[in-house]
């Protein structure tokens, strides 16, 4: 009876080549051109340099490496609040581990990703095993990671010349002119979108994120791909905690929640591009590099210290909204 | 007496897109009567009180008057005003909150000078509201914790609250589907109590002894349409399941005459299979066989689908697929085994809104669609394509979003969904509802045609006239038991409904 009453919306935008560039599909990409014109207008000098635009790739790549953690489990509807946490924990432990043991790099890179990725299972075991809402679930874990931060970190920035050393080459190394981070992101990205579009364990994500009921009903085993997804961002997480320690060359207990936010504006706008609704990995790139340009564009205009927070608060509500307003099906 | 109505309904039509749920209906309820609506699911019962309720617009032309006023516009808020009140089946009170809460919420709460609620007078107006009708409940105790007839009660004096004494009207939507027995008994006197005190009651029920029991007169709905309305005196059990049924279509489909004992492993063998309500029904179902299950709200048809594909627990039932046992169910573990579920409401469980109808319809099987781990989306189509010609899904797109797809091809996506998965036993629940006429028949010889291939059929629904059409055996349920079984030619339309609509509710 009210099969009539819903709107035409989703799935096959891409279809022809005019509507691929419509502002409905890829929005957000006018919207970055659009800044980069403006800020370029306003600061010609200083913005439209080779320095500021390898400085606005560089910088945003931990930002992208945490936002792309977040696409799998939003795409499978479960928040995962606790990635600024983990990447905060990853972070502090491997310049512990650095500064105040004689571990290798390699040995202290591998203990923090496998530590991010223990972080993941706990998550997964509150979320999927006991049964709590994600969003609570890991607002709770978060709250116990950021104790850990402070308890390894001792509540000091971890500086050590081990940390300066050979370490900083896993954010320092370049290949065709750009960091090796923007590399890292890169491979995350396809791995993730190999998995999201191509596989048929991204069509189950999908179908577990719009209707839990209707993939349950369908033989989908929800809850193995809930897990999953929660280890996984994780996991990419406490990669992007190991990558930003050796970009700053030290560890601090306060860096990691900053980036939760950014990371959720990033997605949110990813989901309103491109696959019409659906959280996805290009388009939370590109969101990233929005919010990223501007930053920077801000800064080199001399904008005060309040105007990034701003920024992403002003693109998360515009991002959400448009979001519920494409999925407004029901 | 004034001969003013305190109900009364002109030329009521109601139009959805694709159907007329209501067509032409008149209805004038006696002052201080308590009558009573039947009618079959989809007959326009639901559609006619949510008119009176305000939530529907009638089309143009038809005429709502209540206490003798017409009403056109804010039409809940005039009816409430006139004198029109309403209890919905779920009773629509809060668990948490006792009575003293759910009146205040209503009706406001009575106040000291200070402001704030004086709760002594609170109650004891409360509780002198239910007393007016007989009614003694412990006004500060939760209402979740109350009798399902203490509950009712309460919905009831509150819907009835600040009428004068003589006047107003009040619609009971299916009161007894949650009651025992006796309940309902103690319900019928809170209900005479009622009409003693000058209101009218019109009353809607599947069970039809209730109606004999209860009310002066009767109407009866079909296919949105009015029947006749009878003093019930002057009627009985028989005729008034032939007005109901109407003309008997039967089956169009030819069923299956064969079907004695075979000797072969059953398709399905069920035994025991309980539940909230199911207590412990024993079934099989032959290869090739479409198999009907039938049965109101409460008896036990609601979770019976659920419980058959392993999405509900139960210890106890004993399950086996083609003689392969399955000690731990669920859905996975049935679509493995070729258990597949159409569920009722297949935009929330069928199927996805946002997904396309090849990423819909390959959802059940996606694996066999990959290459070196890859999908492969031609092959994807390919398979939808096949599907998409045989259940003629119009548009023939398999690259459609689904949401934009009409009820009956939306219905035939799920359906294709299944079928494409080679399935042993395929559970439909509720398979046509919503669904316009064409896409139903296309539904119904995709069933026979299916079941002649071999495939196995359990048919839950609630319309009796489509399990006459489509079945080889019907069970009728009630009281989370299988209280009939129809074969062959004994499968019509009314002997279904005769079954279904007795009172056989709870244990008692």
């Amino acid at each position: 009876m009210n099969e009539a009453a819903v709107k035409p919306q989703t799935g096959n935008q891409t279809r022809n080549w005019w509507s691929w560039w419509s502002f409905n599909n890829i929005g957000a990409f006018y919207v970055w051109a659009l800044i980069i014109a403006i800020f370029w207008f306003l600061e010609p000098d200083t913005f439209g340099t080779t320095d500021t635009v390898t400085d606005i790739l560089n910088q945003s790549a931990v930002t992208g490496l945490v936002a792309l953690a977040l696409v799998v489990p939003m795409s499978v509807g479960c928040f995962d609040l606790s990635i600024g946490a983990t990447l905060g924990v990853t972070s502090v432990l491997t310049a512990k581990l650095l500064a105040h043991t004689s571990v290798s790099p390699t040995t202290a890179v591998i203990v923090a990703l496998l530590v991010g990725l223990a972080i993941g299972l706990a998550n997964a075991v509150v979320v999927v095993v006991f049964k709590i809402d994600p969003f609570i679930g890991t607002l709770a874990t978060s709250s116990l990671l950021g104790a850990l931060s402070l308890f390894i970190s001792g509540n000091r920035t971890i500086a050590s010349e081990r940390l300066i050393g050979d370490f900083t080459e896993i954010a320092r190394y370049k290949i065709l002119g750009v960091t090796a981070p923007v590399w890292y992101m890169l491979v995350v990205a396809v791995i993730l979108w190999y998995l999201l579009e191509h596989t048929a364990t991204g069509r189950h994500i999908y179908a577990i994120g719009f209707s839990l009921e209707t993939a349950r009903l369908s033989g989908i085993n929800t809850q193995r791909i809930r897990f999953m997804s929660l280890v996984l961002s994780a996991f990419v997480s406490g990669l992007a905690g190991v990558v930003l320690t050796a970009r700053i060359t030290v560890g601090s207990p306060t860096i990691g929640p900053p980036f939760l936010l950014p990371a959720f504006a990033a997605v949110f706008v990813g989901a309103t591009q491109l696959r019409g609704g659906r959280f996805n990995v290009w388009g939370t790139l590109i969101a990233v590099y929005l919010i990223g340009t501007g930053n920077t564009g801000l800064s080199l205009a001399g904008a005060p210290l309040w105007a990034p927070q701003v920024l992403v608060g002003i693109t998360l509500i515009v991002a959400i909204a448009l979001t519920g307003v494409k999925r407004s099906v029901k | 007496m004034d001969d003013r109505s305190p109900v009364e309904v002109k030329n009521l039509s109601k139009t959805f897109p694709g159907t007329r749920a209501l067509a032409d209906v008149s209805l004038r309820l006696a002052p201080g009567e308590i009558h009573a609506l039947v009618g079959q699911n989809g007959s326009g019962k639901s559609t006619l009180i949510k008119i009176l309720a305000g939530y529907h617009q009638p089309d143009r032309g038809g005429e709502v008057w209540v206490g003798g006023t017409e009403i056109t516009t804010d039409r809940g808020a005039a009816a409430h005003r006139l004198g029109l009140r309403f209890v919905h089946q779920g009773l629509g009170l809060i668990d948490e909150l006792n009575a003293v809460d759910s009146f205040g919420l209503v009706s406001g709460f009575a106040r000291t000078k200070a402001g704030n609620v004086n709760w002594n007078a609170q109650a004891s107006q409360v509780r002198a509201q239910l007393a007016r009708f007989g009614v003694e409940v412990d006004v500060m105790r939760p209402v979740g914790q109350l009798d399902a007839v203490e509950r009712t009660a309460v919905a009831i004096t509150r819907a009835l609250e600040g009428l004068e004494s003589g006047s107003g009207a009040l619609v009971l939507d299916e009161p007894t589907v949650a009651l025992t027995k006796r309940e309902v008994s103690q319900l019928f006197e809170i209900l005479r109590e009622v009409q003693r005190s000058g209101v009218t009651v019109l009353y809607v029920s599947h069970y039809l002894d209730e109606v004999f029991d209860i009310a002066d007169r009767v109407s009866i709905l079909k296919g949105g349409r009015l029947v006749t309305t009878r003093d019930t005196s002057a009627l009985d059990r028989d005729e008034l399941v032939r007005l109901m049924v109407g003309h008997d279509v039967g089956s169009l489909h030819g069923r299956r005459s064969e079907l004695t004992e075979s000797e072969d492993t059953p398709a399905l063998r069920v035994r025991g299979l309980a539940g909230r309500q199911l207590e412990g029904i024993d079934f099989d179902v032959a290869r090739g066989e479409v198999l009907g299950i039938a049965g109101l709200q409460g008896s036990g048809i609601g979770e019976c689908p659920y419980a058959l594909i392993g999405a509900t627990r139960h210890p106890r039932a004993v399950i086996e697929v083609a003689g392969e046992g399955a000690p731990r169910r669920t859905p996975t573990v049935m679509a493995d085994l070729g258990v597949r579920l159409v569920p009722r409401d297949r935009r929330t469980e069928g199927a996805i809104s946002e997904f396309t109808v090849r990423e819909n319809m390959t959802l059940g099987r996606l694996r066999s669609f990959r290459r070196g781990g890859r999908l492969r989306p031609g092959d994807e189509r390919v398979f939808v394509n096949h599907w998409i010609d045989e259940l003629e899904l119009v548009p023939p797109d398999p690259d459609r979003a689904y949401s934009t797809l009409s009820g009956g091809n939306q219905q035939k996506v799920v359906l294709g969904k299944w079928l494409g998965t080679d399935p042993q036993v395929l559970v439909l629940d509720e398979p046509t509802n919503g669904v316009d006429i064409g896409a139903r028949e296309k539904i119904y010889t995709t069933i026979r045609d299916q079941a002649a291939g071999g495939l196995a059929f359990v048919v839950c629904s609630s319309d009796a006239a489509e399990l006459a059409e489509i079945c080889d055996r019907v069970l009728v349920l009630g009281g989370g038991v299988i209280e009939a079984e129809l074969v062959g030619d004994d499968i019509t339309e009314a002997a279904i409904v005769s079954q279904l609509h007795v009172t056989e509710v709870g244990a008692a």
